[in-house]
């Protein structure tokens, strides 16, 4: 699997389980990244400060636990253009003047715009480390044992899959259409009516493919999944300092 | 490991007929390697898809062990028999191949070890052990071929079933695959419309046309006789 997708969803393409990280049992990590969700999503919406020093924390835990920040920080950007577009309308309409720092200030707007950034890198960046350094297996055994209903948990499984194997056709079209197009650099508006509807036809076939796949090797939807391992006292107690000091550094940067 | 077919007729989505009236006896014990040959549209995949109960019958039966594949009897049927298709990449969905090969003995409900030593031993046997931690995405043809057969080994099925299992593969993929089929203890069953791979690994064959039972016997035998391949689209 190569493309967007796949880059947005690292634990799809080949997990980087190694490192730190990598061999620390899932439930402590999901809590762990679940509580810092809570905490950087927490700040008031001109909170640069807190929420700037919030965006670094997934990449400065990468670098500790062997995965390129640098890697991290491309996936996570494929995320910014959604959430840029949704802030930019604050630059337009929030001209409130804000104290910025030493007495500075700054339109509301600018200073929103720069937080909705900082949480998206915050939020987005975490999660996806957590994907980087956590088999799907885990993560789904974590959240059984979190109580999360099965069926939800069954959803973002079977969708993830859904959304992999959708990236694999759009590209195979693309390519399909590119190669007897030399010339077109980007495709027609006029043929993305045509081309979608081929892309749901084709994905939803190949999604009944993979499906009957699976019923062969057992799966059934009504079967109960199995919870993940507990992990250990250590795990725990490291999760548990590292969140402490993310609840220090959230009381005091606000 | 017996799969009976009795009066089969199978439909395909629109109501197209894609066998019709077919009773035939698979038998590991007579021979544990069957060849479904025919041309395109002959009904080889949706005959195969039939057993693990992936298509529903019309009328006639199909019995595994002298059990009818019918929705209460599908876990039982499906341990039992393992399924190749045609198109690797519809099989290996997991991240990892370890995690793929997995998926099945996880479903079977084995206790944990038992799970990583079937998945070590599967791996082993297809030669691919050093694939474990690899991304499926990121295998080739063969390998994901290979992988595909581990995951169904896995689950230690007594009959497997293969979809044109070398398409996709090279002469040296075929020779190769075909080397690591013929030593798998199970009654394998597979459709393919390559005579050569047919020859060489399967002594039994069935020929369908248009869904029907055109001949049946011994493979070199009918692979001799022209006009019945020239009728039957695969010569």
């Amino acid at each position: 699997m190569t493309g967007p997708v796949s880059c947005f969803f690292p634990v799809l393409s080949g997990s980087a389980q190694r490192g730190v990280f990598g061999r620390i049992a899932p439930l402590p990590k999901v809590c762990l990244v679940l509580g810092f969700l809570v905490l950087a999503v927490s700040f008031d919406r001109y909170d640069w400060l807190g929420c700037t020093l919030f965006a670094a924390v997934p990449f400065l835990l990468a670098r500790i636990g062997g995965v390129s920040p640098l890697r991290l920080l491309r996936r996570t950007a494929l995320a910014l253009p959604f959430v840029l577009c949704a802030a930019a309308a604050n630059l337009l309409f929030d001209r409130e003047l804000v104290d910025f720092a030493g007495g500075a200030t700054l339109p509301g707007g600018i200073l929103s715009f720069w937080v909705l950034a900082a949480k998206t890198l915050a939020t987005t960046g975490m999660v996806l480390l957590l994907a980087e350094t956590t088999s799907a297996t885990g993560i789904s055994g974590a959240l059984v044992r979190l109580h999360v209903p099965c069926i939800l948990i069954l959803q973002i499984q079977l969708l993830l899959r859904y959304l992999v194997l959708t990236a694999e056709e759009a590209r195979n079209l693309a390519n399909g259409y590119f190669l007897r197009n030399p010339e077109c650099r980007i495709i027609p508006v006029r043929d993305w009516g045509m081309l979608c509807g081929r892309l749901f036809l084709r994905s939803v076939e190949r999604a009944e493919a993979v499906y009957r796949a699976m019923q062969c090797r057992l799966f059934h939807a009504g079967k109960p999944l199995e919870a993940g391992e507990v992990g250990s006292f250590a795990e725990w107690g490291g999760c548990i300092l590292l969140f402490g000091v993310l609840c220090l550094m959230r009381g005091t940067l606000s | 490991m017996r799969i009976e077919l009795c009066e089969l007729v199978l439909e395909r989505p629109g109501g197209i007929r894609a066998v019709d009236g077919i009773s035939y006896l698979f038998d590991s014990e007579r021979c544990d390697a069957v060849a479904i040959l025919g041309a395109n549209g002959a009904g080889k995949s949706t005959l195969l898809e039939s057993i693990p109960g992936l298509v529903p019958i019309r009328s006639g039966a199909i019995r595994v062990d002298g059990m009818n594949v019918e929705k209460r009897n599908l876990s039982v049927v499906r341990s039992k028999v393992g399924m190749i298709f045609q198109n690797s990449d519809d099989q290996l969905f997991s991240n990892t191949v370890g995690e793929d090969v997995a998926f099945g003995p996880r479903n079977l409900k084995l206790p944990a070890d038992e799970v990583a030593k079937r998945v070590q031993e599967a791996l082993a046997s297809m030669e691919i052990a050093h694939l474990a931690e690899r991304d499926v995405a990121h295998l080739s043809g063969g390998e994901k071929r290979r992988a595909a057969l581990a995951g169904v080994l896995a689950m230690k099925p007594e009959a497997i079933l293969l979809d044109e299992p070398t398409s996709m593969l090279d002469p040296r993929g075929c020779r190769e695959l075909a080397e690591r089929l013929a030593a798998l203890p199970a009654l394998k069953l597979i459709a393919t419309h390559d005579l050569e791979f047919a020859g060489r690994l399967c002594p039994e064959c069935l020929i369908l046309l248009e869904g029907r039972i055109a001949a049946a016997g011994e493979t070199g035998e009918l692979l001799k006789q022209r006009e019945l391949l020239l009728r039957c689209g695969l010569a």
